[in-house]
């Protein structure tokens, strides 16, 4: 009889917590990753494609030629900083201007990388391209609690189908809106309704009246004062707000609690 | 709104810069996580920027508009009024964007 009688007994099954764990889940294959992903990422999609068909049918409405649509969707790739450089490069504001609204639309990409999953992705290339394509969406389908067991098709296929729908959506919309949606007016309106939904879904998130007060207050101070550059003043401002709001919430010990990361990692329907 | 054509050059440029910003701001954090991650003044921002930001852009996008023609604030208007109205009942970003936009093309095309 083998007096180690450990192989009788039953091991629970452990979790995986090591973030880096080099485990390759058998289940890992690229069509099952496609699978996983279409079912993970199939309502985001669906409504990034109507959007994008909204982008294109806008920059058609701008009489923007054709190949800034691949242009913007495919190598900026950022959402809704798209409609705001459309909309300036029509009046051909200078390469500052947009450089500087990229800069402080875009600056939220810096919290993503804190807690995304980049470990589970394997190869110099595919590292890029998940980088590359870290869009809004892409972060909170991939960063949820069990973000760190992830398969690494799963996540790049999620990325694919949301660069790609992206893309082809909004080129799509372009050439529907050269029919007859072009002669159509307002249809510019859709980059204020997405900014209105996205900004009343934030606020009910996290309803801070004072940030609402901060930003109401910063836009109409830049809209007396600069009307014509009123985006990134107000912007400016409501940052100074918010560092002398964190300078005084410090000293008093206000400030909010930590694992923000984790809470903003919560995956959106 | 301009009826010319854009200098290529011009845009390209802009789409370059735009581009080489946002893939930074995508990059940077995976290099100085450690860094970050701990300090007290990127969970305060995290949580207080974002509400400022979106709030920010949507008042500049109605804002900008009114530039347009006399008289074009009225299909804006209605069309943010629909707009956050059926989003607060639905709650459904699509049907939100495309009630909005339809009160507003509407207006605008055959009101105004």
């Amino acid at each position: 009889m083998n007096p180690d009688t450990s192989s009788l007994s039953i091991q629970p099954i452990q979790a995986q917590e090591q973030p880096s764990a080099p485990v390759t889940k058998p289940t890992d294959t690229p069509f099952n990753g496609l699978k996983e992903a279409f079912k993970v990422a199939g309502p985001v999609f669906g409504g990034m494609a109507v959007l994008g068909v909204g982008f294109g049918v806008l920059v058609n409405s701008y009489h923007l030629p054709l190949w800034v649509v691949p242009m913007l969707t495919g190598i900026v790739f950022a959402g809704s900083v798209e409609f705001l450089i459309a909309s300036m490069l029509t009046v051909g504001a200078p390469l500052g201007s947009i450089a500087l609204t990229t800069l402080l639309v875009n600056a939220r990409h810096l919290l993503y990388g804190i807690s995304y999953p980049l470990e589970r992705v394997r190869g110099p290339l595919s590292k890029f391209f998940a980088i590359y394509t870290l869009c809004d969406e892409a972060y909170v389908l991939n960063s949820g609690p069990d973000r760190h067991r992830l398969g690494m098709w799963r996540i790049l296929w999620i990325h694919a189908i949301l660069y790609g729908g992206w893309i082809l959506s909004a080129v799509t919309g372009y050439l529907v809106g050269s029919s007859f949606l072009s002669s159509l007016k307002g249809l510019d309106f859709v980059m204020t309704a997405l900014f209105l939904v996205m900004a009343v879904d934030t606020f009910r998130a996290n309803p801070d009246k004072l940030l609402a007060a901060f930003a109401l207050g910063s836009a109409a101070l830049a809209l007396l004062l600069v009307p014509g550059s009123m985006l990134l003043v107000s912007m400016c401002l409501y940052t100074v707000l918010l560092l002398a709001r964190y300078v005084v919430a410090r000293s008093r010990g206000t400030l909010p609690a930590t694992h923000v990361i984790d809470q903003e990692a919560q995956i959106n329907d | 709104m301009i009826n010319g054509s854009l200098d290529t050059g011009y845009i390209i440029a802009a789409v370059l810069i735009a581009a080489a910003i946002t893939f930074t701001l995508r990059l940077v954090p995976f290099g100085v996580k450690k860094a970050l991650a701990g300090s007290t003044l990127m969970e305060a921002l995290s949580q207080w920027l974002p509400l400022g930001a979106v709030g920010l852009l949507a008042i500049y996008a109605l804002s900008h508009m009114h530039f347009d023609a006399p008289g074009a604030w009225v299909p804006q208007a209605a069309g943010a009024v629909a707009t956050v109205a059926v989003h607060l009942w639905r709650k459904n970003i699509i049907y939100s964007m495309v009630a909005g936009t339809a009160v507003c093309v509407l207006l605008a095309n055959l009101v105004f």
